[in-house]
């Protein structure tokens, strides 16, 4: 039995060793038979009986063994897996720098994507929070073949198409509105959300507490009833466990509160409401009409019933106008959230720009790993001399690899946390906005973090570990000579790296110098007007607590002698409409009297404002020709525009007294005087570039109002005692938004902000990864050269020759790296230019600015690897070696 | 002579009980020392015992290894494992006690059949 042990490597295939089980059996059987008196024959005839069904067991045993084998296979992979893992982490434990460094460049790659990932995802890609998004469809009036088309139908039409449209699945009706909300901390303007009885059951929704909806609520005379929001509920109404139930104050009315919406829900898709509440049988919404509403259907074949949605439209809208030569269709909110132009360019650029970081960062990784496959070249020798074969040693860096990637993963997951936080107090509002779901990184963004992990360091991690087990020849590495021409290939590749790392920093660089110099800029235009020390208050009077004109003109008036009483202040306005974020007019016709009609090359957007008499003192607005406006002129009549209007309708200068108007059907206006360009919609005013103000109505204004206050000192230490005047003269009317002029004035180019800083912070990244890179290659080319570096010396050669060899490789793979990426940057400007107002795509100046940083920081990277090449004594390196 | 058939499920039981000795087995050897504690009087399917032994292997109550036996055949032997013991133990103390239960009912019953 002993002798089995020297047997034990024997290992038959699974048939075979069947085969030889078998006839084991039979050997000895017929052996044991024959020697009882049976014939060879006789012997073998009974075995066979005594056996019962030789081949069906012979299959049940392939089988079975077949089994055994996958199992032990299996097993005996894991377990060699396992081993790689814990050589694995045993070498990274005893070379804690280099771990500890491709952790950190892997994970800063992967964490600029996945936080990328977490802004897209709740942007774009995470479904709308209601039931089978994709079928939810806006209705919009369109012109005869236009793909798309305006959301706003008439009430009666709303109607008609929710009775008519049997082929979509539901239809609910909603219109915003704005309530006053007295019973928090302080008065609030909320936004309530209009919604017929089939908002529930369209949007496949419920309330997470209380019930929505029914068509009794919607009954003139019903009993006033909300929804509420849930975040609403939580934080400003602390999460009222008995709300529902509860009767709340909407612009001084009780509304009983018949449910809490689940968290996250939004609707509309894009915007904050607080109360969702009946848009009644008879077109009222907090019994005001609503002559215009939006409608939502939800179809489940949208193609499919696109031809008997425009039949439907086009019957409704000649029932209303015979005339009418328009039409209903049916667009998904879903494919086309976050659409926002400006948003979508945003995105392409800092995903570009997070990709070429992970890149950067995989050349680094890339890097390390070769520089210590080439320091770890003897111990893999050994490996292979004593029997371990290629894909093995390849399998254990592969195995490196993946946990160093598994690390960088959590790492990265952390880097998103932070910068996801750090980005949240300058993310524009045109993406926080348009986002239906908080920014952050939850399930999704941390799978796709693990996988971008798990994926670039395999990919990044395989190219040191093919060319590492592929280089190395057992007998010879084993001992202590590397072969010049071996090492010398892995050194073009980490040159190689190097430059592709510098020109991708050249190219991010050059993005952020551009968007820099576009903001420098952008802040020294001219705005027009003197934001500094002027604060902007808005506020909306309510027609529910002031319902006629005399008494808001007698409140306005008060408020007014009220802010001008609060010491320090030297002016106050009231105004419909403000700089830098006034009013806008879609779709105008700008047309000069006595010309042909509109000029075809104006733009879509004019912004606007009806101000008072003292607005051009107060603001600071100049006055280049003819009159402020003054006391007396008419609301619409008369108007003021600047100089940019004026030329573009008549280009023979002389614009004062002339008339011109908006469109068909608006009045022509007088033009009593030509004001400077003023910003009113901030620096970056490509939407709108001529500006109109109108007089504004003398009797009670009602809506959307602001005041513009001019102070001696400091804005910001008056808002509070501004905030307290407003309270004194009406404690429940509430304040939207009070705020430094200069403050809003910044605002309005927070995406351009936006985008510079993450772009200045990716390129920063990047160049300093470079700068390591630079700084390892030329350190181990030292350290791999010393006794070149040391016969040099002791020939003779100077230490500023010696120097100059170092810092001359390390600058030439700089420069390389540089032109690379000055081309490849001058090739992508596309991706940036639409973001660029103030400079074009080549400006030389931020180009130049980025090469100078770049050499900079190529030198920085050089010097301490030069003054290691000459601190090298000859005599010690060369006895060594 | 008078044969015993394997009672269904006990297979396994009779063929690690083999292993109470210890050492190592082939299929023959275990044949052969089941006929002869038993004079032959359990009848055991030969062919069925071999995929009985590659399933106990399987659940880790056996361990098999290719050897040479002493006539210098190539076979394949299988020891118990420490499984293997604890099964059976159980099955063992699963079996005594339903003949015990056995022998009482047979007892009350007067012996009459």
């Amino acid at each position: 039995v002993r002798r089995l042990f020297h047997l034990g490597q024997w290992r038959p295939g699974v048939d075979e060793g069947v085969e030889w089980e078998l006839s084991h059996h039979f050997e000895e059987r017929i052996e044991e038979l024959m020697v009882a008196g049976l014939t060879r024959r006789e012997a073998e005839a009974e075995a066979e009986r005594a056996f019962g069904d030789v081949e069906r067991v012979r299959a049940e045993l392939r089988h079975l063994d077949r089994i055994s084998e996958r199992r032990l296979r299996m097993s005996e992979r894991l377990e060699a897996m396992w081993l790689d893992v814990k050589y694995a982490l045993r070498g990274m434990r005893r070379d804690p720098g280099l771990t500890l460094a491709v952790v950190l460049t892997l994970g800063l790659g992967v964490g600029a994507n996945a936080a990328m990932f977490g802004v897209v995802d709740a942007l774009l890609l995470r479904p709308l929070p209601w039931l089978r998004p994709a079928e939810v469809m806006q209705v919009e009036v369109r012109a005869p073949g236009q793909p798309r088309g305006m959301p706003y139908l008439q009430w009666e039409l709303a109607r008609e198409w929710q009775r008519r449209a049997d082929f979509v699945e539901g239809t609910v009706l909603h219109n915003r509105a704005s309530v006053l909300f007295t019973e928090a901390s302080e008065p609030l303007t909320l936004a309530a959300q209009g919604v017929t009885a089939e908002f529930e059951e369209t949007l496949g929704v419920q309330p997470a507490q209380g019930r929505g909806f029914v068509p009794e609520d919607m009954a003139p005379g019903a009993e006033a009833v909300a929804l509420i929001d849930h975040a609403f509920w939580r934080n400003e109404l602390g999460a009222d466990a008995a709300i529902v139930g509860r009767v709340v104050e909407l612009d001084g009315k009780p509304h009983r509160v018949i449910g809490v919406m689940p968290e996250g829900f939004k609707f509309p898709e894009y915007a904050t409401t607080e109360f969702w509440l009946p848009l009644k049988e008879d077109g009222t919404l907090l019994g005001r009409p609503q002559p215009v509403v939006h409608a939502i259907s939800r179809v489940a074949d949208a193609a499919g019933v696109e031809a008997r949605a425009a039949a439907l439209g086009t019957s409704l809208l000649r029932e209303q106008d015979p005339a009418s030569r328009q039409t209903l269709g049916l667009h998904s909110l879903h494919a086309s959230r976050g659409r926002n132009p400006g948003t979508m360019q945003a995105i392409v650029m800092l995903t570009a720009a997070v990709a070429l970081i992970l890149l950067v960062a995989g050349c680094n990784m890339i890097n390390l790993l070769l520089v210590r496959a080439t320091s770890r070249a003897r111990e893999l020798a050994i490996r292979m001399a004593v029997g371990a074969s290629r894909g093995r040693v390849v399998r254990q860096l592969m195995t490196e690899a993946a946990v160093l990637s598994l690390l960088s993963g959590v790492v990265a997951v952390l880097l998103a946390m932070v910068a996801l936080k750090a980005m949240q107090g300058i993310m524009p509002t045109s993406i926080t906005f348009f986002a239906p779901y908080a920014i952050g990184m939850e399930g999704r963004a941390l799978f796709f973090t693990f996988v971008v992990a798990a994926v670039s360091g395999l990919v990044f991690g395989s190219i040191p570990a093919i060319r590492a087990a592929r280089q190395t020849a057992p007998a010879a590495d084993a001992g202590l000579t590397t072969y010049a021409g071996r090492s010398r290939s892995s050194a073009r590749l980490r040159r190689t790296l190097v430059v592709a790392e510098t020109a991708i920093s050249v190219m991010l660089l050059v993005g952020a110098a551009l968007l820099i110099h576009n903001f420098v800029k952008l802040m020294a235009i001219d705005p027009g007007f003197e934001p500094e020390r002027l604060a902007v208050m808005k506020l909306t009077i309510s027609t529910a607590r002031y319902p006629d004109a005399e008494q808001r003109t007698l409140y306005l008036q008060r408020l007014e002698e009220r802010l001008e009483a609060v010491p320090g202040v030297t002016g106050v306005t009231l105004a419909q409409g403000l700089p830098p974020q006034t009013n806008l007019s879609f779709g105008v016709q700008l047309e000069a009297e006595g010309s042909d009609g509109p000029r075809p090359d104006q733009p879509q957007i004019v912004p606007n404002a009806s101000v008072s008499p003292d607005f051009f003192d107060v603001v600071g607005a100049e006055i280049i020709a003819g009159r402020a406006l003054a006391r007396g002129d008419a609301a619409a009549e008369n108007v003021v525009i600047d100089e940019h209007l004026a030329r573009f309708l008549w280009p023979d200068g002389n614009a004062v007294g002339r008339r011109f108007r908006m469109g068909e059907q608006w009045e022509w206006s007088t033009v009593v005087g030509v004001m400077r360009d003023m910003q009113m919609l901030g620096p970056d005013d490509r939407s709108g570039d001529f500006e109109i103000l109108f007089a504004m109505h003398e009797e009670g204004p009602a809506g959307y109002l602001a005041f513009a206050i001019r102070t001696e000192g400091d804005v910001d230490a008056l808002l509070p005692r501004l905030r307290a005047a407003v309270r004194e003269v009406d404690a429940q009317q509430p304040i939207s938004e009070l705020e430094a002029a200069s403050t809003l004035y910044v605002e309005t180019v927070d995406m351009p902000r936006f985008l510079l800083v993450l772009m200045a912070t990716l390129g920063g990244l990047a160049l300093i990864l470079a700068g390591v890179g630079i700084f390892g290659v030329l350190s181990f080319g030292v350290s791999q050269r010393a006794h070149e570096m040391a016969v040099r010396m002791a020939l003779g050669a100077g230490v500023g020759h010696v120097r100059a060899l170092v810092l001359g490789e390390g600058m030439l793979l700089a420069a390389a790296g540089t032109v690379i990426g000055v081309a490849a940057a001058f090739a992508a400007t596309r991706l940036i230019a639409s973001a660029l107002v103030q400079v074009t795509p080549g400006d030389p100046a931020s180009y130049a600015v980025v090469v100078i940083a770049t050499l900079t920081v190529a030198l920085a990277a050089c010097v301490a690897p030069a003054r290691r090449a000459t601190a090298i004594e000859p005599a010690r390196v060369m006895r060594v070696q | 002579m008078d044969h015993v058939d394997v009672v269904p499920g006990t297979l396994e039981m009779i063929v690690l009980k083999t292993w109470s000795r210890g050492g190592a087995l082939h299929g023959f050897g275990v044949l052969a020392w089941l006929r002869q504690a038993t004079d032959g009087e359990l009848f055991i399917e030969e062919g069925a015992l071999y995929p009985a032994l590659h399933r106990m292997e399987q659940r880790g109550w056996l361990t098999g290894e290719w050897g040479v036996s002493e006539k210098g055949r190539r076979a394949r032997y299988y020891r118990i494992t420490a499984a293997g013991r604890t099964q059976l133990r159980a099955e063992e103390r699963r079996w005594t006690s339903y003949i015990r239960v056995w022998e009482r009912v047979a007892a009350a019953a007067g012996g009459a059949s």
